[in-house]
């Protein structure tokens, strides 16, 4: 294209000392990385065209966030036409849900959304009441499989994910398979519902069928009105973090499935978009011990990252996870730990993959930090 | 309403005279005199009385003010003093925790370090490690070492073996045999299809010339055709000339039968002008001799009746005289006398007549030459006239023949202009053409240079070759000669490469001058 790509949205700023929000007009020049600010309110330049290294194009979506010079923007509003245009085929979103049947087996399942090239913008683990199943699958009400899929739905923890990517909503049901596992498998073998699924009820996952549909499962699973309880059990319990660096390298799904490989339980997962501050009271343990404090907290807060609930070795959970985790430093651990999981996923001291509750005392800390601080 | 209907506002009452007047007596006042002293001594103790409530307001006001302030201010400062002191525990509990961490930390430090130090080797380690990897080494080589020999062992049977070799020897043959039949193949195959491009080329030559001698044709008619539009042209042109001198010649030819004509009219006009005045002249003559004729008639009439007359009296006069005879002969001399008197004055008139004829004549004469010199000026202005009338006519016409003339030498300078440019028209094409041709002989003799270098070239090449070739037969005879020497020298002097060990030492020995029989 002759035009320089010039994408433009209404970007998001809640400035801490002011308290208030402040709103910009957030200009990314594709060509070569930049990006512009522009003060709404004051109407003047904000940020002069300059090269942002941890901004991507994939990273630039309707309510995604982005981190500029330490401020996290978050995106609310496309700001032209053209990127409008643009973007709202490529950017599509869909809603994906790993029913009960295979929230064992989440991690596989969001290796593979990974590696289909989908960007998982926002997900969580929930526990869904028999009114909230009946009222997700309303339109099904008059089928006779109705009253069995209710009772499936309401029988455990669901994860509910918001998928985003080039025309997700098909994309994902390609991924998907057909609605009947036994089908899927003679079919599409290598599709989700042929690895996971069991029969048409219980067939691992779930997909919007079109857009509208992907934008009304999203709003009701991600919207405002709706409080969800999430599947926290806040004892016993160790908190792991995986750090944005991993989200980026797409290794989160791998790490999942180590974790549970290695006989922990998952047992609350949910994505979070900190911002500095948040990681910055989550991170004050280590304010004066460790050397790369503000690296750790300018990493945790670069990008989306998952926060995992781990149970399952009851008293000694912490300090087996911990062990399983590995040295702090993954150059460390691939010399002394090679199987731990900052050995294989780690690259350095800061991006190390995960980050675990060090002290055990500090686990229900972590924890309620997390999900019930940060969640509500 | 009138004044005196107004109703009073005073106490007077006017009266029914003048200046009568009366007063309305005024009632004493009902409070009693020293009402105003009561009523500020009552106000002064209301107001008394609402200062000390509004004081005892103020104070219960205050004290409640301070009582609630106080409290209030009891009650923030516990809490922020409980908030400090939980503030505090948190930031000890903090500090404690991260005390904690860092002594986990330190000592997981120190244990990795530990360990990182632990795995490392020891010099005995080293010394065991080098000493098997010098042994591994040694090893590989004396396998290399017997691979080799048995390599050679292998080669020297191979070399050795006269049935092998024959067998070989044979396969080779058949080999060679086999690719020289390829190789005749594919020079069969060369050829034909060099033949195949010179075919093709052929073809395309002839094809070429085929075009060429077309594109010849076609030029030649072209320049035909253009040679012939160019001839017609001229012919139109020749044509056009002629046609304009054709119509010069008879504008001339008009103007010479239109002067002729102009000098028949001025002819024929004068003739008839002449015959004009002779006809004028003859009417005159007749007209003066008819005058003339009747005038004698009417004097002739007028003598004889004068003569009748005098003959009466007379005849009265003679009948008188014959009464008196004296008096006739008096009256015969008197007549006589008279008759001479009569005579004289006969004589007198007729001369008198003849003078008046004379006169009369003359008097016609100036009449019949005033009428005739009238006449002529008549003519003479009709003449005019008509000359004038001619003169403008044939001036209109030599206007007209003068205009054609100018038209018609325009016309030929234009014609002579044309025929100019068509000359230098003609001159340029003639130049063109002579350059086209000269540009095509040009090129055709570039052509022609070309071809004759190109020949030259070739035979030049061919020369080369055969130079080539030439010098390649003599290197070759040369190379034939040397092989042949050494051949011979070979021949002469047969040296074996791998000669075997006990005839090599024998053969040293030999050379070194150890007798033949020291060896035996």
């Amino acid at each position: 294209m002759s035009l320089p790509e010039r994408y433009a949205f209404i970007a998001e700023w809640y400035d801490q000392n002011a308290a208030i929000i402040r709103s910009y007009q957030l200009l990314f020049y594709a060509s070569d990385n930049t990006v512009e600010m522009y003060d709404i309110k004051n109407r003047r330049i904000f940020l002069k065209r300059s090269k942002i290294d941890n901004v991507r194009f994939e990273d630039l979506y309707i309510g995604g966030t982005i981190n500029v010079h330490s401020r996290q923007l978050n995106l609310v509003e496309y700001a032209d036409e053209f990127t409008k245009k643009q973007l709202s085929s490529k950017k599509e979103k869909t809603l994906a849900m790993i029913k009960p049947d295979a929230v064992s087996k989440f991690g596989a399942i969001i290796d593979m959304i990974y590696g289909g090239g989908f960007l998982i913008a926002n997900a969580k683990m929930i526990q869904i009441t028999r009114k909230d199943a009946e009222e997700f699958y309303q339109e099904h009400v008059q089928r006779p499989f109705f009253d069995k899929l209710v009772r499936f739905m309401a029988s455990g923890s669901i994860v509910v994910m918001e998928l985003m990517g080039n025309s997700a909503v098909t994309e994902w049901r390609k991924l998907l398979g057909p609605t009947d596992s036994s089908k899927a498998r003679s079919e599409a073998p290598s599709s989700v519902r042929a690895k996971f699924g069991t029969d048409q009820t219980m067939n691992a996952c779930h997909g919007s069928d079109a857009t509208e549909t992907g934008q009304r499962e999203t709003n009701f699973f991600f919207g405002p009105e709706k409080k969800w309880k999430n599947t926290a059990k806040l004892s016993g319990s160790t908190c792991c973090v995986i750090k944005p660096s991993a989200i980026l390298e797409g290794k989160a799904g791998k790490i999942m499935m180590a974790i549970v490989e290695a006989g922990f339980e998952v047992s609350a997962l949910q994505m979070f978009h900190l911002e500095k501050a948040n990681a910055e009271e989550f991170f004050e343990v280590y304010k004066g011990v460790v050397n790369e404090y503000s690296e750790m907290v300018q990493e945790l807060c670069s990008g989306p990252c998952f926060a995992l609930e781990i149970t399952g070795k009851g008293e000694r959970t912490a300090e087996d996870f911990r062990e399983f985790v590995g040295p702090a430093d993954p150059e460390i651990a691939r010399n002394l730990r090679p199987k731990t999981l900052r050995a294989i996923f780690g690259r350095d001291k800061i991006k190390n993959a995960v980050h675990c509750t060090d002290l055990p005392e500090d686990c229900p800390l972590e924890v309620a930090y997390f999900f019930q601080i940060l969640a509500d | 309403m009138l004044a005196t209907q107004k109703p009073r506002r005073t106490r007077e009452y006017a009266g029914p005279t003048p200046h009568s007047v009366a007063i309305r007596a005024k009632m004493p006042s009902k409070l009693p005199p020293d009402h105003l002293i009561l009523e500020r001594r009552r106000h002064d103790d209301a107001r008394e009385e609402a200062e000390a409530v509004t004081k005892y307001n103020a104070l219960c006001d205050l004290k409640n003010d301070w009582e609630r302030i106080t409290d209030r201010r009891i009650q923030l400062n516990t809490v922020s003093r409980k908030v400090k002191g939980l503030m505090l525990e948190q930031e000890f509990t903090l500090e404690d925790r991260r005390e904690r961490l860092r002594q986990l930390l330190a000592a997981e430090d120190a244990q990795y370090l530990e360990e990182m130090e632990a795995s490392q080797e020891t010099m005995l380690e080293r010394q065991a490690k080098m000493r098997e990897r010098a042994k591994f080494l040694k090893e590989k080589r004396e396998k290399e070492r017997l691979q080799v020999v048995a390599e050679k062992l292998d080669q020297r049977w191979r070399e050795e073996c006269e049935e092998l070799r024959s067998t070989l020897t044979r396969r080779h043959m058949d080999e060679v045999c086999l690719e020289r039949g390829e190789q005749l193949r594919i020079k069969a195959d060369m050829d034909q299809q060099s033949q195949a491009e010179e075919k093709m080329y052929a073809d395309l030559w002839h094809q070429d010339m085929l075009a060429k001698a077309a594109r010849e044709e076609r030029e030649a008619q072209e320049r035909h055709a253009r040679n012939q539009e160019t001839l017609k042209t001229l012919q139109k042109q020749k044509a056009a000339l002629e046609a304009k001198k054709q119509d010069a010649k008879r504008l001339k030819e008009e103007e010479g039968r239109l002067l002729a004509e102009e000098r028949e009219l001025r002819k024929m006009e004068e003739q008839r002008a002449q015959q004009e005045k002779l006809a004028k002249q003859q009417q005159a003559r007749e007209d003066i001799a008819t005058n003339i004729r009747l005038k004698t008639k009417r004097r002739a009439k007028e003598m004889q009746e004068e003569l009748a007359l005098d003959m009466n009296i007379l005849e009265k006069l003679l009948s008188d005289s014959r009464n008196e005879a004296m008096e006739i002969a008096q009256r015969k001399k008197e007549l006589r006398e008279e008759d001479q008197r009569y005579r004289e004055y006969l004589r007198q008139t007729a001369r008198e007549d003849e003078e008046r004829d004379r006169e009369i004549d003359k008097l016609v004469d100036a009449e019949v030459q005033r009428q005739w010199q009238k006449r002529l000026d008549e003519w003479a202005r009709q003449r005019e006239a008509r000359k004038r009338l001619m003169d403008n006519v044939l001036a209109v016409r030599r206007q007209q023949v003068e205009a054609k003339l100018a038209e018609n030498a325009k016309a030929q300078i234009e014609l002579q202009k044309e025929r100019e440019l068509m000359q230098a028209a003609m001159d340029e094409h003639k130049r063109l053409e002579e350059e086209k041709l000269a540009g095509i002989r040009r090129e055709n003799l570039a052509y022609q240079d070309d071809l004759l270098g190109q020949l030259d070239y070739t035979r030049r090449q061919h020369e080369m070759d055969k130079d080539e070739e030439h010098r390649e037969y003599l290197k070759g005879l040369e190379a034939e000669a040397e092989y042949q020497a050494k051949l011979k020298e070979a021949l002469a002097r047969p040296v074996i490469d791998k000669m075997h060990p006990m005839r090599r030492a024998h053969m040293a020995k030999r050379a070194s001058g150890v007798p033949y029989e020291d060896l035996m």
